[in-house]
């Protein structure tokens, strides 16, 4: 009787035991395990194609879509209007649309925008709304049809996504999560991963300001659930297939997002990273800068902005090809059908380039 | 009956230490948070960081695009 009882009361210590240790294990961070690249299998220089446009429109564009017969081309810093809806492939302007201003209709900034079933969606951060527009009858300019106003849990959405009809993707710059998965009503509903950094440290002590560090521009195609997101600061290309929920993180040369700690803010050191990048159905694209911040403020004004190089990856994270370009751009949208890219350059006057690229 | 309370005791100590390693935990980042939130308005209208040019970097500043951002009074940066 008194053996059984020890038996069992070693049972119970043994089965605290180990419900001890998972519980305490639970909510260490994950291991990241990064792949590092340093070069291509395959680089080929590529020579733009200057696309003339008959109105000056831009102080900064910095994406560029086409959807059919309609392109829309984003100034980061536009002075009236954020977006300016042109004809394609002729880049006959159009109409603009998304004007800046205070008032309710108006926005206070616009982080990107997105073509979704025959409409656009754009982001305004400032204001933490997401803005649908649909096409007027002709076709020829873009009407604000409804506003999402994002979770007040949702801190500063810099970028975003359409998982499907009723689901948005952002990024998380609180450093809890790695993406939040927000529905049209604009409230979260899933918190995806977590920062893949190897900073353990910062990673408990200055979470925001890592958050910072590691603002990503992200672009997700719906055909084969890929998400992919690249670092604005370091070399870190991650890919999640939402698919199957697999994550792979690739990190080049110059490493993981550089960055100090000062009040609080994430205060960029190393270098500029990507500014862009896309999802196709067969690779990711990113335009990679790789010019470090102390070049940058040195030289002030004279470094031409943006980057020299698109990067092709699988979709499994595979480096496949670098192009270097003989202009300095900053987003791309690449058409793999006609083999060619199209991209902005914040530098000139003449602000859209066309690529031909051939086969990857 | 001893060694039942033994045994009561040990696993006490253990939920107990469980629990109280997590609340730290926990309350170790909203610490965290919350000295960040501080520390930024501490730093008032005099902040030591600056945020300078037209860009894409993101100033937690004034919430505008800029070219970059830099302490001033660090000299070697």
């Amino acid at each position: 009787m008194f053996s059984n009882h020890l038996y069992w009361n070693g049972k119970l210590l043994l089965l605290i035991l180990v419900v001890g240790l998972l519980s305490s294990c639970s909510q260490s961070q994950k291991a990241f395990l990064a792949d590092k690249y340093s070069d291509f299998p395959k680089e080929k220089e590529l020579r733009g194609e200057v696309i003339e446009l008959d109105t000056a429109l831009f102080r900064y564009p910095f994406r560029i879509r086409i959807k059919g017969d309609k392109a829309i081309v984003m100034d980061l810093h536009g002075s009236e209007y954020y977006g300016h809806l042109f004809q394609y492939p002729s880049f006959r302007y159009l109409s603009s649309f998304g004007r800046r201003g205070d008032s309710p209709t108006e926005m206070l900034s616009m982080e990107n925008f997105r073509f979704h079933n025959h409409k656009v969606w754009t982001l305004d951060a400032n204001k933490s709304e997401l803005t649908r527009l649909d096409f007027s009858s002709s076709g020829d300019s873009l009407l604000r049809e409804e506003t999402v106003t994002l979770d007040e849990d949702i801190l500063r959405p810099l970028d975003f996504a359409i998982y499907n009809d009723t689901t948005f993707v952002i990024p998380d710059y609180s450093g809890e999560s790695r993406f939040l998965k927000v529905n049209c009503k604009g409230k979260l509903i899933e918190k995806i991963g977590a920062i893949p950094t190897t900073n353990e440290k910062t990673l408990q002590e200055a979470r925001p300001a890592l958050a910072q560090a590691w603002r990503s521009f992200l672009d997700y195609n719906l055909h084969n659930g890929v998400l992919a997101a690249v670092t604005q600061l370091g070399e870190v290309v991650e890919i999640y297939n939402l698919k199957d929920s697999t994550h792979v993180v690739r990190i080049g040369e110059h490493d993981e997002p550089e960055f100090k700690v000062s009040d609080g803010y994430g205060i960029p050191t190393g270098i500029m990273g990507f500014s862009d990048v896309q999802v196709t159905d067969s690779a990711i694209y990113a335009v990679f800068h790789g010019t470090p911040f102390k070049e940058i403020a040195r030289q002030s004004g004279s470094i031409p902005d943006g980057g020299k190089y698109i990067y092709v990856f699988s979709l499994q994270g595979e480096p496949l090809c670098k192009y270097v370009l003989d202009h300095y751009i900053y987003g791309i949208w690449v058409d793999e059908a006609t083999k060619t890219i199209m991209a902005t350059d914040v530098n000139s006057d003449q602000p859209i380039l066309k690529f031909n690229f051939g086969s990857v | 009956m001893k060694r039942y309370l033994k045994f009561g005791i040990f696993s006490l100590v253990v939920f107990a230490s469980v629990f109280f390693s997590r609340k730290a935990e926990r309350s170790n980042v909203q610490n965290v948070i919350l000295l960040n939130n501080v520390e930024a308005l501490a730093a008032g209208e005099n902040p030591t960081t600056r945020c300078i040019g037209t860009g894409s970097v993101d100033c937690s500043l004034n919430h505008e695009k800029v070219k970059y951002v830099f302490e001033p009074f660090i000299l070697e940066w």
